[in-house]
């Protein structure tokens, strides 16, 4: 046994689960751990109120912000482990709460941001249980009404928080008879079974902040969710002689909003409309797989799979639904592909994929909501579309773990789009559709990944994309790409790693163009809707512990993000094109620029076998911006002015670590964050302009348990 | 703070992980099988583990016949597990049907590369010291990609992100490190509505970027915008729309905010074809 093979020996009869086929009771090992850790806050002031959400509430909500101090209490980590014969793991417990409150402060918040997963094990018995509880928040965002000439009416509290709350169990239980019954019939333990069975259950709950237009007014107002989801389902998995590997899988998955539906009417629309806001369907989703695989030794594999998913509107229709008499509401996806490996000769083989996926669209559109005018359809509609992709590559392997490959693979997608066909409705005509029914690309590249220096490890890949046809604006041709990751680990003896990787990637699209005129084939002028786009993106670590009791650790990347194209105004909204001629200018090029850097430092000092203490500092410089220069800039700029990101983000922390004996430690920390935001902010008449510039200090006091503590 | 809540880790609950060296697959010449109990007079453990959980039978199933390394003792006399040697055994699990294809395999990243076959961790996870530097609370799996995909870590830390680095989710519950990405069975909506039901219809009327691919508009592991926008707005829209001078509120004189303050039904409405609400 090794040195830290320490346990209490218990002896237990095992559960029903864990029950032994033989019926023995087993002796187990237990090893467990536990930290319980305080953390004590200071909240910037305008922050330090629990009606509020800060820019770091979003992801690491704190609890109880408005009591003097704010203290969490949890328990931040666990775990326990069972361990059988030969250190065999019978049960596997593992608990996780970055943010968690045992409610001393009085909170009803408890437990906030856990998770949680148990793993099985028994004599071909597998069982793999999580739980999970997360809390996320949005910030409170407002437009600003100078000049707008609309009304604004903000229907929220300056109390309300916009938050979602997810707690959530799921599981799969796997069972394999030969494994777990000895004397199994020959040809049945030859079958290779497996029998999986799958469950999960999600609750969600809280409110988002909805804003949107009810002439003459603009509204703000929080909006519930109460949404369900349980999922149900099972597998078959047989590898008869090991000749081939087939699994049939099927799974059902129940989504259900139990929020009540708004309605424009509901909400003080003139006049009053039956028309929902913010609608969200109940759905059922049931998808069936199979899946095979079949390897010949160690030259040639072969997969291959085929799946359908059905995705339903049940329960609740929308008035607007009930009128229409709108009751079929699905989606039908269907997917193939097959896939090959092939060893050629000595080092080279070759591989290839074909994937197949389909996507049909069976709403009923025999209905007013569709082709009569009046608030139904507008732009296209896509019907059915198909999207086949092919792969090819060859690889040559050499001097061990060497190797170079070529390849190429091709995407077509196929779009069934239908049009309004009635002439007296606001429709948008095909000549000036956003989406094209066709798309083709074609990308050849090479890759390799060499080692040709001990501790050096180089991967690159280049590769050029044509696209005769593309399908959206953003979609890039003539798009050359390139990548490279490289490593190396120090020739000396204690660890030292340097790595560096660049991204990168340039291309356009030349497809799109505004086509002024009227009616369905539009004679007038057009408007190219070019669209450039260069990515940038690289970054440099170094990891090392050359000292005995120290590692160091230094990371920096930079990525940019560099977008030009026109913008291209009209008179009218497209939809006007059967009424009215229509005409596109161009309005001068929009030059987006997108850059974050980052860069993280830290160290780790070990002062003896008890005692260690880490040290980091991370930043963030996040900022973008838009340049145009046309007549419509002044609006553009506003926009932009209210869009822009700039700000910088300072983390700052130390732990100190000590072991007072085996299975007892003391830890204190100390965190600093800083949100440095100069974009700018609006309020609304009834919520005060809110600057996101912000910090928090946080203190913390932990104690790390062991089993080691009881021996 | 991303490193601090990493190293954090290490005070007095795991040490620093020596970054993984390159090891040889291939068969020693001339070895010999020499038993179990050969190897455990000098492996008492291995990384502090058994070094034959009983699961995983003896140490010369995976590493081969050990006998010229018991003589030298020089590590480079025993070899380590091919992917080969696993799949001898785990080849028929479900989520190691697409294997050979999958981009791991591809780019010649080893089973041994992320599993641990000597620890008790779930999965045999292997515990990176590294990735825990990037990524705060995340887990053992997050760790141990952001090990290798510096890039993607980098981006988790960006003001708009999923809740990765603080440990509420993982890579492994949008990707599967078993399979190939190009071939994947289902669409390419199908890893986003897993849990954002309430964005995946079916709509009566839907934006068809929602149709088709989330990342036409969206960066999943983190954006400067908000809402994981690749582009934050208007530009993300204007992109792909034009802008009517007159009409519908969209002179540029009268712009009162990003473009879904008023669209903002932009997945998809059931009563609004211009999906305002």
């Amino acid at each position: 046994m090794g040195s830290r093979q320490i346990g209490a020996r218990l002896r237990l009869m095992a559960c029903l689960l864990l029950l032994p086929a033989a019926g023995q009771a087993e002796e187990y090992e237990v090893r467990w751990s536990a930290s319980l850790e305080a953390a004590l806050h200071a909240i910037a002031s305008q922050e330090a109120d629990d009606d509020v959400t800060g820019f770091f509430d979003q992801y690491r909500f704190t609890p109880n912000k408005g009591t003097q101090p704010p203290v969490e209490l949890g328990l931040t980590q666990a775990s326990f482990d069972l361990l059988g014969a030969g250190e065999e793991p019978a049960l596997r417990f593992r608990l996780s709460s970055p943010t968690s409150n045992l409610g001393i402060t009085g909170s009803d918040h408890a437990f906030l941001n856990q998770r949680a997963w148990l793993f099985g094990t028994e004599r071909g018995l597998f069982l793999d249980l999580r739980y999970r509880r997360l809390r996320t928040e949005d910030l409170r965002r407002f437009p600003d009404p100078t000049g707008s000439g609309s009304v604004i009416t903000d229907l929220t509290s300056p109390h309300d928080r916009f938050y979602r709350e997810r707690t959530g169990f799921d599981g799969t239980l796997r069972f394999r008879p030969q494994d777990r019954f000895e004397g199994l019939p020959d040809a049945f333990s030859r079958l290779g079974g497996e029998v999986e069975l799958r469950g999960g259950y999600d609750v969600r709950d809280g409110q988002y902040q909805r804003r949107f237009l009810l002439a003459p007014r603009w509204l703000s107002l929080g909006q519930d969710l109460e949404q369900e989801v349980g999922t149900v389902g099972g597998g078959l998995l047989v590898a008869p002689a090991g000749l081939f590997t087939l699994a049939l899988d099927v799974d059902h998955q129940r989504f259900r909003e139990g929020a009540p539906t708004l309605t424009e009417a509901g909400l003080g629309g003139m006049p009053a409309s039956s028309r929902s806001v913010g609608f969200v369907p109940d759905t059922d989703r049931t998808t069936g797989a199979v899946r095979i695989q079949r390897r010949f030794g160690e030259r040639a594999a072969l997969r291959g799979g085929f799946q359908m998913s059905v995705l339903e509107q049940v329960s609740d229709r929308t008035p607007d639904q009930r009128t229409a008499g709108l009751n079929d509401n699905q989606l039908l996806f269907t997917s193939a592909n097959l896939a090959g490996d092939l060893k050629i000769i000595g080092g080279l083989s070759a591989n290839a994929f074909f994937k197949y996926d389909e996507r049909d669209n069976q709403i009923d559109r025999n209905t007013p909501l569709f082709n009569a005018g009046g608030g139904g359809q507008v732009d296209e509609f896509l019907d059915e579309l198909r999207r086949t992709a092919v792969g090819g590559e060859l690889v040559y392997a050499f001097a061990g773990r060497n190797q170079v490959s070529a390849g190429a693979r091709g995407e077509w997608v196929d779009r069934d789009l239908e049009f309004v066909t009635n002439p007296t409705s606001r429709r948008i005509l095909p000549a000036n559709a956003l989406v094209s029914d066709e798309t083709e690309m074609v990308t050849v590249y090479g890759r390799t990944r060499l080692r040709p220096l001990r501790g050096l490890d180089v991967r690159a890949e280049l590769g050029y994309r044509d696209a005769p046809k593309t399908g959206y604006a953003v979609e890039l041709d003539d798009y050359l790409y390139g990548s490279a990751d490289v490593s190396y680990t120090l020739p000396i003896a204690r660890p030292a790693v340097v790595s560096g990787f660049a991204r990168g990637g340039s291309g356009e699209n030349r497809d799109f163009e505004a086509v002024g005129g009227q009616g369905p084939n539009p004679a007038g002028g057009r408007v190219d809707r070019d669209f450039e786009r260069t990515e940038i993106f690289w970054g440099i670590t170094a990891t090392t512990a050359a000292w005995e009791r120290t590692t160091v650790f230094a990371s920096f990347f930079q990525a940019r993000d560099l977008q030009d194209y026109d913008l291209v105004l009209s008179n009218q909204p497209r939809y006007f094109q059967d009424a009215l001629p229509l005409s596109f200018m161009p309005d001068g090029p929009i030059n987006y620029r997108s850059e974050d850097l980052g860069t993280i430092l830290g160290t780790h000092y070990r002062f003896d076998e008890r005692s260690d203490v880490g040290v980091s500092y991370t930043f963030n410089h996040i900022k973008t911006r838009y340049r145009t220069s046309g007549s419509g800039s002044g609006g553009i700029e506003r926009v932009e002015g209210l869009s822009r990101i700039d700000a910088d983000i300072h983390r700052v922390a130390l732990r100190l670590g000590h072991r007072l004996r085996d299975g007892l430690s003391l830890t204190a920390g100390y965190r600093f964050d800083y949100f440095d935001d100069r974009s700018p902010v609006h309020g609304s008449g009834i919520v005060p302009p809110f600057d996101l510039s912000t910090f928090q200090h946080t203190v913390t006091f932990g104690v790390v348990l062991t089993n080691e503590l009881f021996e | 703070m991303g490193l601090g809540i990493g190293l954090a880790a290490c005070v007095s609950t795991w040490p620093t992980v020596a970054p993984q060296p390159y090891h040889r697959t291939a068969s020693i010449e001339g070895a010999e099988p020499v038993g179990a109990d050969e190897c455990e007079v000098c492996h008492e453990d291995v990384h502090g583990h058994a070094p034959a959980p009983a699961y995983h039978e003896d140490c010369e199933a995976c590493h081969g016949p050990g006998s010229v390394h018991a003589d030298s003792e020089e590590p480079a006399d025993i070899r380590y597990p091919s992917d080969s040697d696993c799949l001898a055994c785990h080849d028929s699990r479900r989520s190691h049907l697409d294997w050979t294809g999958a981009d791991h395999a591809r780019g010649d990243v080893a089973c041994s590369d992320c599993h641990e076959p000597h620890s008790q961790e779930p999965k045999q996870i292997r515990r990176v010291a590294s990735g825990a530097a990037l990524v705060r609370h995340a887990g053992a799996t997050t760790q141990l990609c952001a090990s290798c995909h510096v890039d993607v870590a980098s981006r988790l830390e960006l003001p708009s992100h999923h809740p990765i680095s603080e440990g509420m989710i993982d890579c492994t519950d949008c990707h599967s490190p078993h399979e190939s990405r190009a071939a994947r069975l289902g669409p390419a909506t199908e890893r986003c509505s897993g849990c954002h039901q309430d964005h995946a219809g079916p709509w009566v009327f839907e934006h068809a970027p929602v149709a088709e691919d989330c990342g036409y508009c969206h960066a999943p592991h983190g954006a400067v915008a908000e809402a994981l926008l690749e582009t934050s707005q208007p530009g993300a829209c204007l992109s792909c729309h034009t802008l009517p001078l007159l009409g519908a509120g969209h002179d540029p004189a009268a712009f009162v905010s990003r473009c879904t303050d008023c669209h903002s039904a932009i997945h998809g409405s059931y009563s609004d074809p211009h999906l305002r609400r």
